[in-house]
Parts: C-alpha cells; structure tokens; sequence
C-alpha cells in the first residue's frame, strides 16, 4: 500500500531543452497535490517518469521509503500508481465495464472472461466513489465528463492508491467539474493520494491540499499550506513576471452590422451537425461561442472559412452575399485562425518564414511570376518574428523547434498581418503558456479595437467570457442562447451548454 | 556545412553502406567472394572512359525516374506508375521519331521530347484525376495503369506498329530524332546534358516556385494546407503531371539515345529502380543525379563483374531493395548509429 | 570532412589497383569466345542454356575458354558488345536473338578488325559479322510428316477425322514460315490432311494456348504442333487432359509431358553456336548471311524422352525423308503462296505399311 512516493533530484535532458531539471516531489496517500505550472514547465513530463512512461537521466524514485526503477508503466501500476491522460484511451463502442476490464480480465477456467463477475467488480467500484455511471453502457453514450470517470475506473480497478490526473478539467463544462472535484474528495477520503497536473490556479485554490510549482524544468515552490495562497501570486510564481490575467473588453458595441451568417446547416455522416445556425457580428465586435466541444463549433469554423461545405448557408459581409472554397473566401477578407495549429495551423516541418507566408505565399510582395520572392519573404518574417516576439535564433528555423506558445503566435502573426475584415479564431489560446496567451488575447482585442468583426470559438468558458461582447451558447448544432457577456454568469452558461438552460 | 543538413545526409549514406555490407555477406554466402567483386564493380565502373560513359548511360534512366518518383512524393502521392509513363513517353516518342516532320535535327529533337514528355504527363494526370475526384488510392491506380500501358504497347508493337522481322519493335526513328553522340564509337549522348538540366529545372520548381512551395506544403500537412487556402487538388494534379512527365521524357530519352525504337519490354524497371534513387538521394535533385550515378555504376559495374566473372548481376536488385528498405526505416538507422555513439560515450567516460 | 575525402579517394585507388590485375590475362594463344546471351538469361532451358552447352562442349573439345554475359534488358546489349570488343581479347564475339542485330549494326562497324557472329539473326550484312539464321520450313517438316502419318494411325490417341493443327504465338512472316514447314511434311505423307492453325498473340500466355489447343482438338486435330514459346506450354497441358500428341518447338521438350509430346521440332542452338567456334578455329569462319537447316544440323527432329510409341514404319519413314532432304533430293517448300503447287508437285513414296 502507498503511504508516500518521492521523487529526488530528478533530471530529463531532451536534445535541446532540459525538460525536468534537479527537480524533487514528494506526495502523500490521503491528499490532493496540485503541480502547477505553464504548458511546457515539464509537469507532463515528470508525472510520465513517475508513471514510468520515461526514464530519468538522473535521480531516484522512492516508494514507502524503498527506492524503486520502472521499465513502464507495467510496474508502476503494480505498485499502485495510476494515470489519467489528457487524451482518453477508450474504445466508445465497447462498454465501461469491457473498457475497464480490457487487459486484466478476470477469467474463468483460466480461459473464459467471466463477464458477471467483472461487471460486478465494476458496479461495486462505481457506486462506492458515488461515480454514478452504469457498468453495462456503451461509451460513446457517455458524456466526456462521464468518459473522463471511466479512465479513472480504469485506473482504480487495476488497484491505483496514488491517481495523476492530468489537465482534467480541460475538457469540463463547470457543472463536470464540481463533480469530478465531488469525486476527488470522496477519493481522498478513503484514503488514495491524488496529483492534479494543472495550469488553472482558480481550480488549484479550490480542490488542492499542496502545491508545487514548476517553472522551465525547475521546482520554484512548494507549499504544505494553502492559506495565505492568491491567484495572482501563484500566477506570478508560474510566469516569473507580474501577469494581466483578465484582458477584458469594455461593454456593448453599438456599431453597424458587418458580418451575418444566416441559416447554415449540415449534415455529416447522416447526422446534423449545424441546425439552422444565424447569427450577426458588428464592427468592432467580438462574438464568442461557447459550448462543450462537439456540439458544432468545429464544423461551424469550417464552414465559415470555406473548408467544409455547408447544405445550406448564406454568409454576408457589409451587405453583400460571400460564398467560395477556403481560397477565395481568404480573398474576401475572411481570416481564420483554425484551432488546431499543429493539425491545421502550421506545417512544422516547414521554417518559420514559410509558416509566416502560408496561405499568402501567392500574393505580389511575396511572389511574382509564380517564383517565390526569397528577399521579400525573409525581411517580412524577420520584422514579423520581432513584432510578435516569436522566440527563435531566426526565420530559417523549423517552425516544430518552437514551443506551442511561440507555435501559435506564427498562427495568430500570419493571419493578422494580413488584416482581414472578419476573424473567425478558434480556440486561440489552447496549449500556450500564460505569457502567449496574453499576448494573442491582446492581439485579439486590437483587431477588435480596430473595427473588425471577430468569432471568438473557445472551450476555454473564461476566455470567452473575457474577450466576447456577446456570447452566443451552442448545444447539439443550434445558437440555443445568446448573452451579452457581461450579463451572464460561468454558471449560468454551463447550464445552457449541457442543455438544462430554460427561460425563466 | 550545416549541421542539420549534414544529418539528413547520414542516413541514406549509412543505408547504402550497410546495403553493401549485408549485399556482400549474400554474397560471400553464395560463394562469391565479395571483396573481389566490389573491387571489379568500382574500376568496372570507373576504370575507363569507356566505364565512366557507360555508367552514365546506365545512370541516366535512373535519374530521370529518380526525380519523377520525387516530384510525386513530395505532395505525398506514391507514384508507383513512372514505369508505365516511361513506356508511354518511350512509344510515343518513338511514333514522332519514326515520323518525318521535314523538321531540323534540333526541332525534331526538341517536337520527340516534348511529346514523350506531355504523354507521360497526361498518364499522370489522369491518376491525379482518378485520386482527387473519385479518391481512388494513387498505389493502386498506377500499379494498375502500368499493367494495362506495358501490354497495350506491346501489343501495338506486336502488331499494328510492327516493324518486319521476328522482334517486336517499332521501325527504326529518323537520325534526325536520334540523340546525337557526345563522343564517336562511345554511346553517351547529349541526353545527359537534357538530364542534368531537368535536375537543375526540378530543384528550382520545388525550393522557388509558388507551386512547388505549394506541392511540398500539400505533401507535409494537407489540412493544414487546404486550410491556408492552398487548392490541394490542383496541387496533386500538378505534381502528378510533372511527375508524369518526367517519367515520359525519361522513356523519350532512352528510346531516343539507346533503343533508337521502342522496343517491347525494353525497360530494366528504370521506373521502379526509382524509388531505391530518390530514397537514397534524399529526395532531392541533386542527390538524386548523385544517387542515380551510384546505381548506374552498380549497375554497369555488375555488368562488368558478369562478364569476367560470372557472378549474376541480380545481386544489385538486392543492394537496391536494401536501400529502400534501410531507407524507409531511418529508426532503426538511428538506432545503430546510435549505438556506435552510446559505446563511444562509455569508453570516454572510463578514460 | 576532408579526412573523408582522403579515405574515400585512398579507397578509391586501392579498389582500382586491385582490380587493375583481374580479368585480363597472357596470351597465351587458347581461342578466347565471348558471348552474349539473349534475355532472360541462363536457366531458361531454352536458346540461352542451348548455347552455353554448346560453348562447354567447345570446352571440352579444343580447351578454348569463354566468358558470358546476361543482359537484363534489350537496353543492355550494346553496352556489353562494346565492352567485349573494347577489351580485345576475344576471337570471336557472339550474339544471340534477332533483337540484337539493331546493336550488331551499331556496333560492329567501330571495330573492324573483331569478328562477331549472331545466331538466330534477321538478314544482316556487314564486312565482319557472320549471321546465321535457320529454315524454319526444315525445322518443322519431320514434325509435320509424323503428323500426316499419325493422324492415319491407330496410335492410341489418333482419331477419325484426317485433322492436324499448329498453332503460333504471335502472327509473323518468320514464324509462318514455320506453318508452311509443318504443313508441307503433312501433305508430304498425307496429302488430304486438313491442317489448321491459330494465333495465341502472345508468346507469354499459356492459358490461351491451352484454350486454344482444346478448341483445336474439339475440331478433331490429334496432332498439334506449337510455335509459340511459353504460350506452348499451355498446349502440352490441353494434350494431357484431352489425350492428343503435341510436338514441342526449340530444345527438346519432350521430357515437360513425355506420354503425350511425341516429338520435338529442334532448333539446335548448341550446335550452331558450337559450329561457330569450330569455325574460327579451324580458319574456315567467313562473313556473311547464312540460312542453315537440316544438312546442317542447325534444325532437326527428335522424340528423345517421349515416351509416345512411334510406329516402326513413321520412324523408318522420317529417318528416310530426313536423309532425302540432307542430300538435297527433296528441297522443302519455302513460301506458303507456292505451298499448293509444292503439294501436288512432291509426295513421299517411300511408306513401308
């Protein structure tokens, strides 16, 4: 049984950064233990030698005092260590409890998986936590909050007393997460120790016991008590600088209508995605859509940019109908910054200089006569790296040598330097460390403050209650509620996001 | 030298190497002592004026399907149809050679290479087509097409185009279509100039044009090009055509300074030794004469070996398959190397 | 990177100085034969083996010595004809295959002095290249005789119906020759026999050949001759299944299905290969277009390892016709317009039934 788990003087060089850096940790079996730190600060990736998902370059890893090696995660779990990862590792057309069971079958006759015996065991382990899910459900009936309960079944059946959770509530309206805080409480309560990987400090203030801070590889605090703790002091901690957290926007706009989308609609796979969404933007507006991932938002950006088209939509700008593939629509003045940069965004085996022209490359200053004009594109991307602060040797560079941050200001760069009269940005700040985040929320603000119109598509509830004028809720393809933003409350629009809003 | 670049080196020179040290152990396992034989295939290759231009002539195929297999596999599309756009380009380059135009030397030449190469181009257009319209997958398509292009002009020489005699070729092309010789009684022609200059042509097409910054971007992250507003259709179109027609200029060229006609089956699976080129030279132009030269001279050298030793020649297809094979796994390259350097490590810690 | 350089161009001497001493020898005056191969190369049981038998046996014979080459593709023979005559150590150059002349008239031209000879060659005439070809008519008339006999016969798998057939790879005036041939020897013995014929289009294909052959034997031919290559092998496979003869064409096939291939219409590359060696030898070798047949034994019949029962009156009957021909009593027919006026102007006499 695990009392305690030390980590002491851990190294992990990686060819160019050292991602955990003399770096010791300790947790205990009853407590929740947040490691804080931005994207980047190496939290991942000491939790992954923890779990012995990598080796360290140095330092030792003790368990009850005994020091211990793991080859992976094999004998990490053996010893009572389980991991809940960002992304989940589930088959959704396989039930919980085959899900939960997969590779530790109970059996019987040493052949037979003894099916009863396993959804018992399940059922037994989802109601003692209060997890409230049904064994026998498929998991693609399961909501990501629900899913997210699965994994740590997972990693309680297979008899975990230390839990890592990392970046839970990343995916979580509010509502799932007060009630994946509920079950980390009844967790603690019998008994099993719990790190909480995070970069949220609101969070971290509410459900942790301890915290430790890690900043670039290093361990820059550890507090035994919270007390005295405040958001912008953990948030400095984090940096290393005095940071803005709240950029906001200043109230409603009165400008003229300049971008309306009216009746767009689609259908994927047999199923509707888009219901009949409308909507309008000002000038010098910011619309945000919030929404639990998978509810359109995607599909709605897509279609807006001319990526995936629509069954039905009729988009104008200024008065006048705009239609065309993702080209022509980029001709018309439609940015977009998509929301997966490394999918979508970047192609990051390409330099820097190249990702700052992408999608631009055929205009005249950067091409003529179909020959690439090397001289312009170089002094372009040169001014851009400085004007934008991309942290690089130089333009020649792989745009996969930068972190996501800087990734994501190539992203943010390329399209506003273009300054196009209606943004449609997606998830802007997914992935970046606070640094970059204020300063694409920045960036952002000023095209708003410039007269354009702007879509603001975020998962993240607080960055579209900061940066939006309006925010309009989407829930199973439909516009179910629009707000102004600073009339409505986190709580208010979780609950139109799960659906449960009602007019009263 | 850059460093980055001295290390996308190191991998298709360690491959062939230890495609050469693998290929030598067959060997010396077949009872062929391979030391001999390297020996004999270098200065077969190298040793004479006569070697060197042979090696050139058996090299000049292999670049040109080298650079065509390149230009495809930069967007990301296995054109595996190079051997069945050399034969198209080969029989249509032959049909104009055969024809008298009452055109120059130079015209006839330049009216022979074009149409060898827009019929090779079109062959790739239409699997371009086939990809981006109907998603068919290119690997299939060109497998395919190569079957029904190499029977189709077999059958045309069989039968319709046949010149008299008991070979199936066409009739003999006019001199004025026939690529002029560099030296008299050596073979080389000036189809190694035409071959060096489209290599010069395709490095500057990928690394400087809008559409080649365009076939790369397609080729390394598709969605995040069709989402920058690139039309990644017209790309494919476009590298499947270039692609295409390299390969059909590359049949023009081998029927225009080799064969003098088409002849049937008259291919060593140039378009398929390709691949083993391109991989080898990084896919890259320059790499690519580079690593074509170092098939050709296998090739001619093994020939040489064959001659005064009697060793098979199959044995090159060998070091070819290995090349690929090492190639496409740079991990487990790595991973020797890699233990090479661990070792080294270790002894400087002890000392 | 210049330690590199260094090592590379040591490596680079030490390989050439090594090599430098292979390959070449004293003369010692032994005749010194190089040989290029057809396509396809050794083990083809076909030309390629034939030739290299027939340089063994040079071997064996005068102690001369011999190196080869495989070609992979018709892209490759004149890079190796060059390469051979270049090294001048070779009495004589020899080709195989008539796809080679377009090399042998590109080549041969740049070195005067080296005697070459092709084998198998269209009509080719240049100052200092022999080139044999062979009577495709002589190749096939024994087989034709045996067929003519045959379908009269009361072997085993003959039937009623007076039919023989033959059938070609691909449809040419060389290879119809070999129809006039087979044809001729039929109605030489039987002159009522219907012969009929069929084109495979493909030397490549043998289930065509077999379909073919069935189809044939459905129309009552009991004896099927083949010039069709591997296609052929389609035929012997019909024999089998539906109990007919068929004869082989080139090397002796008669071992690939012995119980129904009763014959072989030979094409002895051995001996002309072997022949041209002699030649040189013995200072008798010339230049020229020869066409060789039967008196020469270029071409021949055999049903050595077929186990198919000949008549004793067949056998006595094509060992006679064979012996007319090689002392030129009989001249077999060598155009299919002349082939009706042949038939009625030439009937065997000899039949001992």
């Amino acid at each position: 049984m695990i009392e305690k788990i030390e980590m002491i003087d851990i190294v992990k060089q990686f060819p160019l950064v050292r991602a955990v850096d003399h770096v010791s940790f300790s947790a205990y079996s009853g407590e929740i233990h947040s490691l804080l730190g931005e994207n980047g600060a190496g939290k991942t990736c000491l939790m992954k030698i923890l779990y012995g998902m990598m080796k360290p370059d140095e330092g030792q890893i003790l368990v009850n005092g005994q020091p211990v090696s793991f080859h992976s995660p094999r004998d990490s779990i053996a010893l009572g260590i389980g991991m809940v990862h960002q992304h989940f590792m589930l088959s959704p057309v396989m039930t919980v409890t085959e899900n939960i069971i997969a590779g530790v079958e109970p059996r019987k006759n040493h052949i037979f998986i003894d099916m009863d015996k396993a959804v018992k065991d399940v059922q037994a382990l989802i109601d003692r936590y209060h997890f409230s899910i049904d064994a026998k459900a498929f998991v693609q009936d399961l909501s990501v909050g629900e899913q997210q309960r699965v994994e740590i079944l997972k990693a309680l059946y297979r008899g975990a007393r230390l839990l890592i959770l990392d970046e839970p509530t990343a995916v979580l309206t509010p509502q799932e997460v007060d009630a994946l805080f509920d079950i980390m409480r009844n967790l603690k309560a019998s008994g099993t120790g719990i790190i909480i990987i995070t970069h949220k400090l609101k969070e971290t203030l509410a459900i942790a016991d301890k915290i430790s801070v890690l900043r670039q590889g290093k361990l820059i605090t550890h507090r035994q008590d919270l007390g005295e703790s405040t958001m912008d002091d953990l948030a400095e901690m984090m940096v290393g600088r005095d940071v803005e957290l709240n950029v906001s926007s200043e109230g409603p706009v009165e400008g003229e209508v300049y971008f309306e989308v009216e009746h767009c609609s689609l259908t994927r796979n047999g199923l509707p995605v888009l219901k009949d969404v409308s909507f309008n933007i000002r000038k010098g507006e910011v619309l945000g859509i919030a929404g639990v991932e998978g509810n359109g938002q995607s599909e709605l950006a897509e279609v807006l940019t001319g990526n995936i088209k629509a069954d039905q939509l009729v988009m104008k700008k200024d008065g006048v109908e705009i239609s065309g593939d993702s080209h022509s629509l980029m001709g018309q003045g439609i940015g977009h910054i998509p929301e997966d940069r490394l999918a979508m965004g970047l192609i990051v085996e390409k330099s820097i200089s190249e990702n700052l022209i992408l999608g631009y490359h055929g205009r005249k200053r950067f091409c003529s006569h179909g020959v690439l004009d090397r001289k312009n594109i170089n002094s372009f991307a040169d001014s851009t790296i400085k004007k934008y602060g991309i942290k690089t040797p130089d333009g020649n560079q792989k745009a996969a040598s930068l972190s996501g941050g800087n990734q994501q200001k190539i992203v943010v760069a390329r399209v506003i330097e273009e300054e196009p009269d209606v943004l449609v940005v997606c998830q802007p700040t997914r992935g970046v460390d606070v640094g970059a985040m204020e300063f694409i929320h920045h960036q952002i603000l000023g095209l708003r403050k410039a007269g354009k119109a702007v879509l603001l598509i975020s998962a993240d509830l607080d960055e579209v209650m900061n940066l939006s004028d309006r925010i309009a809720v989407m829930y199973e393809g439909k516009i179910v509620k629009t707000f102004d933003a600073d009339k409505v409350s986190a709580r208010e629009l979780g609950l139109w996001m799960t659906g449960e809003g009602n007019e009263s | 030298m850059n460093r980055n670049r001295l290390k996308s080196l190191v991998i298709p020179l360690f491959s062939f190497f230890l495609a050469i040290v693998v290929c030598g152990i067959i060997m010396a396992l077949c009872g062929y002592n391979p030391f001999t034989a390297y020996s004999i295939i270098f200065s077969g290759a190298f040793g004479s004026v006569r070697n060197i231009t042979n090696t050139l002539i058996q090299a000049s195929p292999l670049i040109m399907t080298g650079l065509g297999y390149m230009v495809s596999k930069r967007a990301m599309l296995i054109n595996l149809g190079i051997e069945g756009q050399l034969y198209t380009g080969a029989i249509v380059a032959a049909l104009i050679g055969m024809t008298d135009l009452h055109l120059p030397l130079i015209l006839h030449l330049a009216v022979t290479m074009l149409g060898g190469a827009a019929a090779g181009g079109l062959v790739g257009l239409f699997i371009g087509f086939l990809k981006v319209h109907f998603g068919a997958n290119e690997v299939i398509t060109t497998t395919m097409t190569n079957f029904i292009i190499i029977n189709f002009t077999s059958y045309l020489v069989n039968y319709p185009l046949k010149a008299d005699g008991a070979v199936a070729q066409t009739e003999r092309m006019l001199e004025t279509a026939l690529m002029p010789k560099i030296l008299p009684s050596y073979q080389l022609t000036y189809s190694i100039v035409i071959i060096a200059l489209v290599a010069v042509a395709v490095k500057f097409f990928i690394d400087r044009t809008k559409t080649g910054f365009e076939i790369q971007c397609v080729g390394l992250n598709q969605k995040a090009s069709a989402v920058a507003g690139i039309k990644v259709g017209g790309v494919m179109l476009s590298a499947m055509f270039i692609s295409g027609a390299i390969g059909g200029l590359a049949g023009a060229l081998q029927v225009m300074s080799v064969n003098r006609r088409f002849i049937a089956g008259f291919s060593a699976d140039y378009g398929f030794s390709g691949i083993a080129v391109a991989a080898l030279g990084n896919d890259n132009a320059i790499g690519i004469i580079l690593s074509g030269i170092v098939f050709g001279a296998l090739k001619n050298g093994a020939n040489i070996l064959n001659m005064t030793s009697r060793t098979p020649t199959e044995f090159v297809a060998v070091v070819q398959a290995l090349v690929v094979i090492f190639v496409s796994a740079p991990l487990l390259i790595n991973e020797i190397l890699h233990l090479g350097a661990f070792r080294r490590k270790k002894k400087e810690g002890l000392a | 990177m210049k330690r590199w350089l260094v090592v590379l161009i040591s490596f680079m001497m030490v390989f050439s100085l090594y090599a430098g001493g292979a390959g070449e020898s004293a003369d010692d005056g032994q005749v010194r034969i190089a040989i290029c191969l057809s396509t396809g190369g050794l083990g083809d049981q076909n030309f390629n083996d034939m030739a290299y038998a027939g340089l063994q046996q040079a071997v064996e014979d005068y102690g001369i010595s011999f190196d080869y080459y495989e070609p992979e593709t018709v892209s490759d023979f004149e890079p190796a004809l060059r390469q051979f005559a270049d090294s001048g150590m070779y009495d004589l150059i020899i080709g195989i295959g008539s796809d080679m002349c377009d090399s042998f008239s590109e080549v041969t031209p740049d070195y005067p002095d080296q005697k070459f000879s092709i084998i198998d060659a269209s009509e080719l005439n240049l100052p200092n290249v022999r080139a044999i070809a062979t009577s495709w008519q002589e190749q096939t008339f024994l087989c034709g005789v045996y067929a003519g006999l045959g379908t009269l016969s009361d072997m085993p798998f003959a039937n009623d119906e007076n039919v023989v057939g033959v059938i070609l790879g691909v449809d040419s005036p060389v290879l119809r020759m070999g129809v006039v041939g087979f044809e001729a020897g039929a109605k030489y013995v039987n002159p009522d026999v219907e012969v009929i014929e069929a084109v495979i289009g493909s030397f490549n294909d043998p289930a065509m050949g077999r379909e073919i052959g069935i189809s044939m034997n459905n129309r009552g031919a009991d004896f099927v001759q083949h010039i069709a290559g591997a296609s052929g092998l389609g035929l012997f496979n019909a024999a089998l299944e539906n109990n007919f003869y068929a004869f082989g064409v080139g090397g002796n096939q008669n071992h690939i299905q012995p119980s129904v291939i009763a014959a072989t219409s030979i094409r002895n590359v051995n001996e002309m290969v072997y022949a041209e060696v002699v030649s040189v030898i013995d200072g008798t070798w010339e230049p020229g277009y020869i066409i060789t047949g039967l008196k020469e034994g270029s071409v021949g019949y055999s049903n050595e390892g077929s186990e198919v029962e000949i008549p004793d009156y067949i056998a006595e009957a094509i060992a006679d016709i064979h012996q007319r021909i090689v002392s030129g009593e009989l001249v077999v027919c060598d155009s299919a317009d002349g082939l009706d006026e042949w038939v009625s102007a030439n009937h065997y006499d000899g039949l001992n039934q």
